[in-house]
């Protein structure tokens, strides 16, 4: 994930907003874009880890327990 | 009652209690005093449970009475972060949000609660947090913040804070605080207090308001090590309502058997460059101290950094996942800062998370590998003491940085991969601050061995 431009954070709120279902208040939307920001540069930290395909994450389901 | 049994520790209080010195009945007033006369300005509490807690601790003194033995917490005042469950009573998670939803009171404690009660506890209330566990603060938007005991002008930490607090004011023995990126650990540090965040999946979260289900934590806060061990060891044990408890149980041990020397290894890189002076030199002091008879080492996580962020990108995600339908209808019922950070973790892409989850397990690989050369690691908990209250960020290497997200800097890394950590205080600056002493998953009878030698050492 790229770090999000000023320029391109609004346009990922009113996409997100719409796939989730979420009405986004004018008076919400500067402190969403900060966090948006924040999570993007984080985000690429992330992301500049490379893994290979067998990495995979680790938590494990357990369906239940044996009868 | 003596006057100086509410700062004793609670095997004290108990031992008190069960030999006769005092009454359940008589530390339970002693304790409401305390809270009466001080928590005005503190602000630990946001329920109190005067009437139960009287009949609870009259309870106790009348089996004691009749030669019954209630528990190693015999009338020991305990109480919880105000996301446990307490039956009857509204469970709040530090928002206005749980209440509007309408949902009935729970109708049975949290398992972790339950344990304590179940050992002769007794509940004194629920106390204060950041909203939803989403801050290092504890200034929560609704209901104040809670203060400092060694400076009110300055944070308790969060987001368990009255937690910490309260325990470090006398206002009770032992409480429960929740750690999902470092709640339980800076308060700990801020009010130099002791605090556990166990192995992931040791201790039950059942009844505890979740959080970020990966990395969500439960644990205890004391003012001793002993009182630390015996609340996790009553808590121990398997619970089919968590379905990340694995339900292993391992003894603590005798605290103080003689040990063999410790492989100590100091973190540097990540766990250093912005930590000042202050929490550099309780590292150094704490790592001196645990290295008699064994050895200290300097070493690195290199993937400490992107740790820290995939945990970020993790906890919004999570984080704003859980609470998206109530976001929906119940959006301007939220502190505003934890809300829109919740939101915009909704909207982080799923590809993102799952290569976080990736970098999860990769790192806890990197520092299984460094467990094979130390017993133990050691960090700062904070990388400052205290802030005042009001300051939105703090100075970090020269830098300034949010305090709400900046906090927890050192101990995000290591609650990402699950590691049982114990906050240690170490004594002898103006303002308090710990250290974070790190084992291996499932060593936290190492960790108990490790604290309690520094506690002898600081005292």
């Amino acid at each position: 994930m790229a770090e999000l431009s000023d320029g391109l954070i609004d346009g990922v709120i009113d996409e997100a907003a719409a796939i989730l279902g979420l009405h986004v208040l004018p008076e919400h939307r500067p402190g969403i874009a900060a966090n948006l920001a924040l999570l993007s540069r984080h985000a690429a930290i992330a992301l500049a880890v490379p893994l290979p395909p067998e990495a995979e994450p680790a938590p494990v389901f357990r369906p239940g327990d044996a009868p | 009652m003596s006057a100086t049994l509410l700062m004793d520790d609670a095997v004290a209080q108990a031992t008190a209690i069960r030999d006769g010195t005092t009454s359940a009945a008589a530390l339970l007033e002693a304790t409401l005093d305390a809270i009466a006369a001080r928590d005005p300005v503190l602000n630990c509490y946001t329920d109190l449970r005067v009437d139960a807690a009287r009949g609870e601790a009259a309870a106790i003194d009348a089996a004691l009475a009749r030669g019954e033995d209630p528990g190693p917490l015999t009338g020991v005042p305990v109480a919880v972060k105000n996301l446990f469950d307490i039956a009857g009573l509204p469970t709040r998670a530090g928002s206005k949000v749980l209440g509007a939803l309408g949902l009935p009171p729970p109708t049975r404690d949290a398992t972790a609660l339950a344990r304590l009660r179940g050992a002769g506890a007794v509940l004194v209330g629920a106390l204060n947090m950041d909203e939803f566990a989403y801050g290092f603060s504890t200034e929560n938007a609704h209901v104040g913040p809670t203060r400092n005991p060694a400076d009110p002008q300055r944070i308790a930490g969060g987001s368990s804070g009255g937690s910490a607090a309260a325990v470090a004011a006398g206002l009770a023995a032992i409480t429960l605080g929740s750690d999902t990126n470092g709640s339980i650990r800076v308060p700990a540090s801020l009010c130099g207090i002791w605090g556990l965040k166990p192995t992931y999946g040791r201790l039950s979260r059942a009844g505890a308001w979740p959080f970020v289900a990966s990395f969500d934590h439960v644990g205890p806060f004391a003012r001793s090590v002993r009182d630390l061990a015996l609340a996790y060891e009553l808590m121990q044990g398997g619970d089919p309502r968590d379905p990340a408890c694995t339900g292993r149980v391992d003894p603590v041990g005798d605290l103080d058997a003689q040990a063999p020397g410790l492989r100590i290894g100091v973190l540097g890189g990540w766990f250093a460059d912005r930590a000042d002076g202050q929490a550099g030199a309780a590292v150094e002091r704490a790592a001196a101290m645990l290295a008699e008879g064994g050895t200290r080492h300097d070493v690195t996580l290199p993937m400490a950094e992107a740790a820290r962020s995939a945990a970020f990108c993790i906890t919004g995600a999570e984080g704003g996942a859980l609470h998206l339908p109530i976001l929906r209808t119940h959006a301007d019922l939220y502190d505003p800062a934890v809300r829109d950070r919740l939101l915009a973790g909704t909207m982080l892409p799923a590809s993102v998370v799952h290569h976080a989850q990736r970098v999860r397990r990769a790192f806890a690989a990197q520092v299984s590998a460094v467990f094979e050369e130390f017993d133990l690691l050691l960090a700062p908990a904070t990388p400052v003491s205290a802030p005042p209250i009001g300051d939105a960020t703090i100075i970090l290497d020269g830098v300034e940085v949010s305090a709400r997200a900046n906090l927890g800097l050192y101990a995000q890394p290591i609650s990402f991969v699950g590691l049982p950590v114990i906050a240690a205080p170490v004594p002898g600056a103006a303002l308090p601050l710990g250290v974070q002493l790190i084992a291996p998953p499932w060593a936290e009878a190492r960790l108990f061995a490790a604290a309690r030698r520094l506690e002898r050492a600081f005292q």
